[in-house]
């Protein structure tokens, strides 16, 4: 539990994206408004299948939605 | 508080009140005696098989009352009842606690039993053990759902 250390974009990428709301990215790949609002806080990991939908509604590989914290190692 | 934290509070609610007159009712019985002699078991079975049905039947009315007013205070629309792979782990994570919890209960029934504990006595561990597991187990869904999991 607690913060993951996957880290993300989504944001910022909502915020690029037309200011797209949490609630219509959660309808495009299919999850409640809550996962997507723990992704964005980083309370949660999600699968790797989620995160591609993700990445894919924006347009972005993985790597530029998704990134791994090292640094907090 | 989400749709679903919503539904797990008034759940573990409604679970526990029902309980609660249950085990009035039951221990009230057994000071009338009713669980001496023979017919013992068939009122074990039938007294739970009763609450089983009532916390099935009382859940459901209390989830449609629920759901009317909910819609009614917001005066949002009902969301689609979606379960992503997050609400797929938080209940297994419950569900795990839960067993674990009523594993141990049971076992510690076996070991109350075998040091010649009533079997009234039994039962009653049993039930409570049923109520309590599930009870912490609706609490780390509350609290698994607060923190985002």
């Amino acid at each position: 539990m607690g913060k993951s250390r996957v880290g993300n974009a989504i944001r910022r990428l909502r915020f690029d994206h037309d200011e797209m709301t949490q609630k219509a990215l959660a309808e495009k790949v299919g999850v409640t408004r809550q996962t997507i609002v723990a992704i964005e806080k980083a309370n949660y990991s999600p699968s790797l299948e989620l995160a591609f939908l993700i990445a894919r509604v924006f347009g972005k590989p993985l790597e530029e939605v998704f990134f791994f914290a090292a640094e907090s190692e | 508080m989400s749709k679903q934290e919503l539904r797990i509070a008034t759940g573990s609610v409604t679970n526990t009140v029902i309980f609660i007159v249950f085990l009035i009712i039951i221990i009230g019985l057994y000071q009338d005696g009713r669980f001496d002699g023979d017919g013992a078991g068939r009122l074990v079975g039938q007294s739970v098989l009763i609450l089983i049905g009532a916390q099935i039947v009382g859940n459901i009315v209390v989830a449609i009352l629920t759901a009317i007013s909910r819609a009614i205070i917001t005066g949002e629309e009902e969301e689609p009842d979606i379960t992503d792979e997050r609400d797929k782990l938080i209940e297994l994570r419950a569900l795990r606690l839960t067993f674990i919890l009523f594993g141990v209960a049971f076992v510690g029934t076996a070991v109350a039993l075998s040091l010649g504990a009533a079997l009234f006595t039994a039962f009653l561990m049993i039930i409570i053990a049923f109520a309590v597991s599930d009870l912490v187990g609706n609490a780390l869904r509350l609290v698994l759902y607060r923190r985002g999991f």
